[in-house]
């Protein structure tokens, strides 16, 4: 019981990990993107901010993963 | 309000001499939308420019100048000059201006200039100060060669081994050199230097011990700083005295500007000129009216044509497309900026505020949920509202407020918490205020016949049940969506293009949410799998219907978007999400407060305290960006492109706006 | 994250920046507006685009023409300091060695002036300092007084070695003629050397560099074609690296008898659909404007098709940096033929649109 726990728990943090890395690594050079194009012409904020944002929805995907797996394991 | 105005092109030819009246006439309408005549028309050029322009312009660029030496900036508050006394003192005001700042700004800047050469000069002899000598000692020498700069290394050793007359001197530090050394030994010491690290620092050129001339730079220093303050002072004064003036010269020149270039948007021929623009089909009594009345027959009026909604298939109407004026009710209003944000809608579609409005705030009142949370935000939100007037903060400002109202709504009745906390004593053994301010708080409240509950889920323990509200809510958000877009798709291109673009996403939606409730049962709750089940069958007809039309309206790639159907009811699984991950955090700062920390008494009380308040006011923070962003997100990108197509020409009469001048 | 990536360069951050800055450049639709304007509304109508920091900053000073030339080139200078300023790694690279024709132009006008004689003053309007040669730096060469110092200070600051033939060439000649056709060797030689052929949008760019090569090479070739200097002198004004017109092909049309024939022989070339009609006018009038044009316009479409290719790359910004340059020169066509009372049909068609 206590090993099944354990690799629930293990499989759940890697869920949100790996997904957090991913969306990260999108989000990098869209954020920078968004930055400099804001510089130049401050009207981008709203659309460079929303497009920033875009790749979140992978990290939701692996909370849910998390959190489906958690209850699996309460 | 939920389709834009309706526009009608009009036409106005009148001859040239009028054109001043006329241009004076429509800025006083405030409803023509002009439409750039094409600089290529055969027959026509471009108008030229109003006599006033020129000098105006010339006007302007001298006094924006003046007012970047003085740094003026917007003011508030200001009580609007006359015209009238404007027009008359103008150009003297801005003759002895000028003279006034410009020796000012004039001295100021040589100053700084020479500032600045001071600064390198005492950059350049400062390191010579640690040297005993003269600087005319460096110059000068026929057989000798002089090396001066820094060294990484002492040289000396070395330097004694190969060369054999030299004369070093050293700084205290070691780090500065001076080499004195025979012109045929030169290039040997060079090395040598070069391989302890040398880089060279030239001689400044002036005569006379360092440390005098260093004291002398130090000195003119003081004295010229001192002069930059008193002229910034009376820089300060000038600014005080003429801010206002500056500010009004520059409102009224660029009216003036601004009028007397319109003619550069219409066209002309030798004697008349001709207008092409929008006007929203009810206003356009009133122009006609107003153009009678002050020129009579001299002015032709002509509508061209009035702007309908169906489209034509095909884009190829970008050149004159009507443009948009959208006009919602108050409160909706405010969610204005949140649409432009992505881009103002086209003639000839929906406009998507009033859906916002109702929409954002509640999914922003389920991702927070917290009463404690929810009645700064409504503060917060209406302050904003009264007191801001950037387009930026009147925005978050409105989030907040509406945001808020539904926050408390959620926070009270269906979840039950402030701050984290439940109302009511829970069965799972945590904190409640409950618990905490030793009374009993019910679950229910009986009102009467009514039985209002005070918490029915928790964020953390109804884990499933929240999820399973959130994808539902996000199921009817995407059945609106497709409405609207299959609305939308009426009126632009008739009822059986909308069948086969919009109908079939919403029996495939429809479809494959009988199916999910269907599998659900089988996947999850391990119930045997019963083809002859209402929904499965139910489920299966609408999908294949719905891929049948699909197939008809958008070709294969109807199946190639069905899991991206499947994704974006998943997107909404984030409303539980976040609502969850703020009670995570509010959980963790209220048991280390509460439970670890306050038990100790006395000081500890406070020290849980502030733990409590600054815990609290980061989640505050971390819940208005990522609700909010959550919330707005949703809208866009799972909503939106259901239906919203955007990209419209934003309705831009000529209007004048006046802040610091008033018209007589 | 500059250090995990190494020498890359942070091409997402250039390029969006340069698209936004892109956004903001005058439409075809302005000029026609601007033809129309005289120069105090031109003046104002500036100072309320991208170009109001200088055009607030000199209207105090300046005013008419004067306005326009100075603040328009200061803000090209801006600009491009401003690109080198924000980009890194081999992007960054790139755009200098690009941007060195703008310290090559700087050099070559302080020798000239100083070897005329002008102030200090004339000499600093001229700079453009838009390349990786700041201000200071160039203001610290112009306080040095004569030709050799400034060369002996180029050697040791920045690492251009003139060599001795070409110094010799210089003291027999009293011109500055070897080193200046000098310092241009260098600045194409350095800029073909720096490109980095082992991507993709590095072969495009340099397709495009020796397209420019070309065009420059070709303009020399048909002024020295229409004067009827001997091809033994015409070597010297070339420059080696075009794609098309290699130097062993241009040495060839400069031998070639008289204009005339010289224009059948350019028909065998790609860009010769372009400059057709320039060329027929040429032949007939003798003015080289319409080719001249032609060819700027065909440069500005390559560069155009090329930025689109590749969109993280350095050739957008490649696209910019001319359609920057176009601009700003129409700018100063129109302020100088308002200036000198041209007719605005005429003006209009000196403009790169």
């Amino acid at each position: 019981m206590a090993i099944e726990a354990g690799l629930i728990a293990l499989g759940a943090g890697l869920a949100v990990g790996l997904a957090g890395l991913g969306a990260g690594l999108a989000e990098k050079d869209v954020g920078t993107a968004a930055v400099g194009a804001m510089a130049e012409n401050e009207k981008l904020f709203g659309k460079g901010l929303v497009l920033m944002v875009i790749p979140e929805t992978i990290i939701i995907f692996g909370l849910v993963m998390a959190i489906l797996l958690w209850t699996k394991m309460v | 309000m939920l389709l834009p105005e309706q526009m009608v092109r009009v036409l106005v030819v009148g001859s040239k001499d009028l054109l001043e009246r006329t241009v004076d006439l429509l800025y006083e309408l405030e409803c023509v939308h002009l439409i750039d005549f094409p600089a290529d028309e055969e027959g026509f050029t471009l108008g030229s420019p109003l006599p006033a322009a020129s000098d105006a312009s010339q006007k302007l660029l001298r006094l924006r100048a003046m007012q970047k030496d003085l740094g003026i900036e917007e003011m508030k508050g200001i009580e609007p000059i006359r015209i009238d006394v404007l027009t008359r003192e103008l150009d003297q005001m801005i003759e002895s201006l000028h003279q006034e700042i410009s020796d000012v700004v004039e001295s100021k800047k040589k100053i700084e200039l020479r500032l600045s050469e001071l600064e390198q000069e005492r950059k350049n002899i400062e390191p010579f100060v640690g040297l005993p000598l003269e600087l005319d000692l460096y110059r000068g020498y026929k057989s000798l060669d002089v090396f001066t700069g820094y060294v990484k290394l002492d040289p000396e050793g070395v330097l004694r081994e190969s060369i054999e007359k030299f004369e070093l001197f050293m700084s205290k530090d070691g780090k500065f050199i001076a080499l004195f050394v025979a012109k045929e030994e030169s290039e040997e010491a060079q090395r040598i230097l070069v391989q302890h690290g040398f880089s060279e620092v030239p001689v400044p050129l002036k005569s006379g011990k360092p440390d005098r001339i260093l004291e002398s730079i130090v000195a003119e220093e003081e004295t010229l700083r001192k002069s930059i303050a008193d002229l910034s002072e009376k820089l300060e004064k000038l600014r005080e005295k003429h801010a206002t003036f500056a500010l009004a010269a520059e409102e009224h020149l660029n009216i003036i500007v601004q009028k007397a270039e319109t003619p550069l948007r219409l066209g002309a021929s030798v004697h008349s000129f001709i207008i092409e623009a929008w006007v929203p089909e009810r206003n356009f009594e009133q122009l006609k009216k107003a153009f009678d009345e002050n020129f009579g027959e001299r002015i032709y009026i002509e509508v061209l044509e009035r702007r309908e909604r169906k489209g034509v298939d095909g884009h190829h109407e970008e050149e004159d497309e009507a443009p948009v004026k959208i006009e919602n009710p108050k409160p909706f209003n405010l969610f204005e900026y949140l649409v432009e944000l992505i881009s103002t809608p086209k003639y000839n579609e929906l406009d998507p505020t009033p859906l916002i409005s109702i929409f954002f705030p509640i999914f922003f009142g389920l991702m927070v949920g917290d009463v404690g949370y929810g009645i700064p935000f409504v503060i917060l939100g209406y302050l904003g509202l009264k007191k801001c007037t950037s387009n930026e903060w009147r925005t978050i400002a409105t989030m907040l407020f509406f945001g808020g109202i539904f926050t408390i709504i959620f926070g009270l009745f269906m979840f039950g918490e402030a701050f984290g906390l439940h109302f009511a004593s829970s069965s799972h053994g945590e904190i409640t205020w409950s618990s905490l301010l030793g009374i009993e708080i019910p679950h229910h409240i009986e009102l009467g016949a009514l039985s209002i509950p005070l918490g029915l889920y928790s964020k953390l323990h109804d884990v499933k049940i929240l999820l399973y509200i959130s994808v539902w809510i996000g199921i009817i958000h995407l059945f609106v969506g497709y409405v609207l877009g299959f609305i939308n798709v009426t009126i632009r291109h008739g009822l059986k293009h909308a069948v086969f673009e919009k109908l079939c996403w919403l029996l495939i939606l429809i479809g494959a949410v009988m199916l999910g409730l269907a599998l659900l049962d089988v996947l999850v709750l391990s119930k045997p799998l019963v083809m002859t089940d209402v929904r499965m069958v139910g489920g299966l007809v609408a999908l294949v219907i719905g891929i049948i039309l699909g197939f008809k309206g958008e070709g294969a790639s109807v199946v190639l978007e069905l899991p991206g159907l499947v994704s974006n009811i998943m997107s909404y699984s984030r409303l539980a999400a976040i609502g969850m991950s703020k009670a995570g955090m509010a959980l963790a700062f209220n048991m280390i407060a509460i439970e670890m920390i306050a038990p100790g008494g006395g000081v500890m009380i406070a020290v849980a305290f502030a733990i409590f308040a600054v815990g609290h006011m980061m989640i505050f923070i971390l819940a208005v960006i990522s609700a909010g962003l959550h919330g707005i997100r949703l809208q866009y990108v799972e909503f939106f492109t259901k239906f919203y197509e955007g990209g419209g020409l934003k309705f831009n009469p000529l209007r004048i706006r006046r802040k610091y001048t008033m018209e007589v | 994250m500059q250090r995990f990536w190494g020498k890359k360069g942070n091409y997402a951050y250039v390029c969006a920046r340069i698209k936004a800055k892109k956004s903001l450049l005058l439409t075809k639709d302005v000029y026609p507006k601007l033809l129309m304007m005289d120069l105090n509304e031109i003046g104002r109508f500036l100072g309320e685009t991208q170009y109001h920091v200088e055009m607030t900053e000199l209207a105090s000073r300046y005013s008419g023409v004067d306005l326009i030339e100075l603040g328009t080139s200061r803000n090209l200078a801006r600009i491009y300091r401003q690109i080198i300023g924000f980009s890194r790694g081999e992007l960054r690279e790139m755009i200098c060695s690009y941007l060195g024709r703008w310290d090559e132009w700087n050099i070559k006008t302080i020798l000239r002036g100083k070897y005329s004689g002008a102030s200090i003053e004339e000499i600093q309007e001229d700079l453009v300092p838009a390349g990786r040669l700041s201000e200071d730096t160039l203001n610290s060469l112009l306080a040095l007084e004569t030709v050799e110092e400034i060369l002996e200070a180029l050697r040791t600051k920045e690492g251009i070695t003139i060599p001795e033939e070409v110094m010799a060439a210089y003291r027999e000649s009293r011109t500055l003629e070897p080193l200046e056709e000098y310092l241009d060797k260098v600045y194409y030689s350095r800029l073909l050397a720096s490109i980095r052929t082992n991507t993709k949008p590095g072969k495009l760019f340099l397709a495009f560099v020796q397209k420019e090569i070309d065009v420059t090479n070709l303009k020399t070739l048909l002024k020295l074609k229409r004067e009827n200097v001997p091809p033994e002198r015409c070597k010297g004004y070339f420059i080696d690296g075009g794609s098309e017109l290699t130097m062993k092909e241009l040495l060839r049309l400069a031998s070639v008898e008289n204009f005339d024939r010289l224009v059948e022989e350019l028909a065998k070339f790609s860009f010769y659909e372009e400059i057709k009609e320039g060329l027929r006018i040429a032949k007939e009038s003798g003015s080289l404007i319409e080719v001249t044009l032609a060819l700027q316009k065909y440069l500005v479409k390559q560069s155009e098709t090329f930025s689109h290719i590749y969109p993280l790359s350095i050739l957008p910004v490649l696209d910019y940096i001319i359609r920057k340059k176009i601009e700003v020169d129409n700018i100063r066509i129109i302020a100088r033929g308002k200036e000198s009372g041209l007719d605005v049909e005429i003006i209009k068609n000196l403009l790169v649109v």
